[in-house]
């Protein structure tokens, strides 16, 4: 009966999952599943309080209360099928974040990065250094010695 | 005081524990996730380094994170202005990825020690990315002072480093600056000739042997200006790293006659003569740089760490042909190794701790700081599922029966004591075999590792018995060394200016065929008691056995697999494959007593090749 009675150490318990199925869910993931929940049917009741009370919509918002009970309900008591919901979410909000990307950063390219590079073309300036090496002696460049240990508390 | 190291968002993302200056415990996030190269935040990893350390909810006094993620994106930003309109492509890519995970690390480490029930601790800390792997070389060295030369792809901008270490005092001299990287050439090179850039260099490094050096003179004429000293300014008008998403462009197709190799096709005599030609180059470069770095430092010593210093067939040539009298090389000398530069240097350089230096004898432990598993567990998890193994309470009992399965020719896939930390295997999670047996380079590459034939096998040999075997006059414990097989062992050297070298991949090259590479050389690991006293006794049981004190050692899983961790992915390999015996810390498994195997496998889905 040995290996029913087999209780992991503490190394072992945290890299291999053999004794739970799937590797069960740490706690702080169960809570953190909940929150979710809970914002969920927060949000979801505020959009439809709106929606009825300001807006005086009927339909929607009995819609919106059903849809954000039920994420909530799966939360609570139906994990699986609330990580497919929240799978799907996840993938909507790539798309969107991937259209926003793309609306904020291809302008930002050409108008701030291609104006840069302008300007570092008629200053002058070769960051990177590539254009055809001259007589240097050698290419090494020499360090600074770090004096100061708050250096090393930044991310820069 | 315990500070946790971590690397993470380039490749081989990786933890690190440092408890009062001792290496307690560094693991690389792709064994738990078994993503090869995982570069995701090292969760996994994490935890268990602190459930390694037996560290408290409150008991974490410092994180330190191996870059300066602020300089980096600082780097990537300049880079584009160099180069706009060009690199709209890359810039896609990388800045919404900044924007989500990089630009915010701090929280990052927050949430990952939430998931392991920590909390925050007050100080967090960056050092440089190469200061990280100068640190990760010469802290744990086994030297008082070195010269320490850094070599990668790049970091914050630094791509090759010179440094100086004394005591527990360490300083960067002089630096090279991307995207003039060596790290970086090697891998366009290695994107070129149609492998994975950041897992396939070490292919290409094999695949250099059997080729000629016929495009040296152009790489250094076309590709590269080169000074004495080791530095050098890459010619980028053949480089598209800095604006697409591959390594190279038309015009360094134009000049190698033809488009990149296609991967998994066939491999011609253009990709070896690169190969050959690439390797040259680099080896010479790393010679002049470490060259220069006994000059500015006047040591006997070099340490090294970076991508590149896992060239091992350039650190055997700088062994024997550079000015140091001794070099000892990172063995996870990756980015995996800068989580552990950056804990050591919190430790001596922030915390000003002093550094306890034992001569002749490095501070990794065997490099063997990842997980182990107790035999009542294994034993537990065989009956739980029906598997079938012998327990063999007795080391030498257990390792004889072990010598006698490989003199049979038999292949065993070993799986006992604590995981290695870096990209070899070293005895704990290995696939070993018999060195003189003349099949087994075939059968393991296409039968056991399913991979490309020509790939060489390394050798584990006693370090007493390494001079017998090759000519290498000092320990190589990471098989970091290439040496050349003893001139009295080899057979054919004399024909090999007459024998074309493709030739020569499927002729009887020694009487260890089995690890002698086409050069007649082999990639060793040298193996003491004191190391890893079961492995020691597993290959001491063999020389008793047959005279030779000398196996293959491969790591244990499949291309394009993670080496594997625990028992349960070792019994999984070992059953997808046509490994004969699998051993479990002292339980020795035999293939035919195994119940049928009836999960869906289909490895090759489950793991991108390299
Ligand atoms: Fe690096």
């Amino acid at each position: 009966m040995a290996e029913e009675i087999y209780r992991q150490n503490r190394v072992s318990d945290v890299v291999w999952h053999w004794q739970k199925e799937g590797g069960a869910p740490t706690p702080s993931t169960r809570k953190a599943e909940i929150i979710k929940g809970l914002v969920g049917i927060v949000i979801g009741y505020s959009i439809a309080a709106f929606l009825y009370f300001k807006k005086g919509h009927t339909g929607m918002p009995v819609f919106i209360v059903s849809v954000s009970t039920i994420i909530t309900c799966c939360a609570f008591f139906i994990p699986p099928a609330f990580h497919r919901i929240e799978a799907g979410f996840n993938r909507l909000a790539h798309g969107v974040g991937v259209a926003l990307a793309y609306i904020l950063l291809v302008p930002l390219f050409y108008t701030f990065f291609v104006c840069s590079h302008a300007c570092m073309a008629v200053m002058g300036i070769d960051k990177l250094k590539l254009k055809k090496p001259a007589n240097e002696e050698t290419f090494w460049e020499e360090r600074d010695p770090i004096t100061d240990k708050s250096y090393y508390r930044k991310q820069f | 005081m315990n500070i946790l190291g971590i690397s993470a968002f380039y490749h081989d993302s990786a933890a690190c524990l440092v408890q009062d200056g001792k290496i307690v415990a560094a693991a690389q996030e792709e064994r738990f996730t078994r993503i090869k190269h995982d570069e995701n935040f090292p969760v996994n990893a994490v935890r268990y380094c602190l459930a390694e350390g037996g560290v408290d909810p409150d008991g974490l006094d410092a994180v330190a994170f191996y870059d300066k993620p602020i300089n980096k994106f600082v780097r990537i930003l300049e880079t584009y202005m160099s180069i706009a309109p060009r690199g709209l492509k890359p810039y896609m890519l990388a800045l919404p990825i900044w924007m989500k995970k990089k630009l915010w690390i701090p929280l990052q480490i927050d949430k990952s020690l939430e998931l392991a029930g920590l909390k925050m601790p007050d100080h967090l800390y960056f050092p440089e990315h190469h200061e990280s792997h100068a640190a990760s070389a010469f802290y744990p060295s086994p030297f008082e002072s070195a010269a320490i030369l850094t070599v990668d792809g790049v970091g914050e901008w630094a791509a090759s480093t010179i440094g100086h270490g004394r005591g527990r005092e360490m300083e960067i001299l002089k630096d090279l600056k991307f995207p003039h990287s060596l790290g970086l050439l090697y891998s366009a090179f290695t994107y070129f000739t149609g492998f994975r850039v950041n897992s396939g260099e070490y292919k290409l490094m094999g695949l250099a042997p059997y080729g000629e050096e016929k495009y040296k003179d152009l790489i250094l004429d076309k590709l590269l200006t080169i000074r004495d000293d080791g530095s050098f300014r890459l010619n980028m008008e053949y480089f598209a790293y800095l604006d697409d998403v591959k390594m190279t462009n038309d015009k360094f197709a134009e000049l190698f006659g033809g488009p990149a190799r296609q991967a998994e096709s066939e491999i011609s005599a253009r990709e070896r003569d690169i190969a050959k030609s690439i390797q040259v180059v680099t080896e010479e470069i790393v010679l002049k740089m470490a060259n220069h770095a006994h000059d500015l430092t006047g040591e006997k010593n070099l340490c090294m760490a970076g991508g590149v210093a896992l060239n091992c067939v350039a650190n055997g040539r700088l062994l024997r042909e550079g000015p140091f009298d001794d070099i000892w090389i990172q063995p996870a000398a990756g980015d995996a190794g800068g989580a552990l530069g950056a804990a050591l240097t919190v430790w001596h350089l922030v915390e000003e701790k002093p550094r306890i230096v034992v001569p002749g004898k490095d501070s990794m432990q065997g490099s063997y700081l990842g997980p182990d598993f107790e035999d009542d567990e294994i034993e537990a998890y065989l009956k739980q599922n029906g598997y079938v193994g012998k327990r063999v309470e007795d080391e030498d009992a257990w390792a004889k029966e072990i010598a006698q399965i490989m003199a049979d020719e038999k292949v065993v896939g070993l799986c006992q004591g604590r995981m290695e930390f870096g990209p070899r295997a070293l005895g704990g999670r290995s696939i070993i075999g018999d060195a003189r047996s003349s099949k087994m380079q075939t059968v393991m590459n296409l039968k056991i590792k399913y991979r490309e034939s020509f790939r060489p096998f390394a050798p584990s040999c006693l370090e007493e018995r390494a001079s017998d075997f090759f000519e290498l006059d000092c320990p190589s414990p990471y098989m970091l060394l290439v040496a050349p097989v003893k001139r009295a062992r080899c057979k054919g050297i004399d024909d090999t200016d007459s024998v074309p070298m493709r030739e020569q991949i499927n002729q009887l090259r020694s009487d260890v065929p089995a690890i002698t590479h086409v050069d007649y050389s082999a990639r060793v690991q040298t193996v003491t008691e004191e190391s890893n006293r079961r492995y020691y006794k597993i290959i001491r049981a063999f020389e008793a056995e047959t005279g030779y004190g000398i196996i293959i050692n491969t790591s244990f899983n499949v291309r394009g697999e993670p080496i594997v961790c625990t028992p349960e992915d070792g019994y999984r390999c070992f059953m997808r494959t046509e490994m004969d015996v699998l051993v479990l810390g002292s339980f020795i498994l035999r293939k035919e007593d195994q119940p049928a195997w009836d999960q869906a496998d289909d490895w090759q889905q489950e793991f991108k090749l390299d």
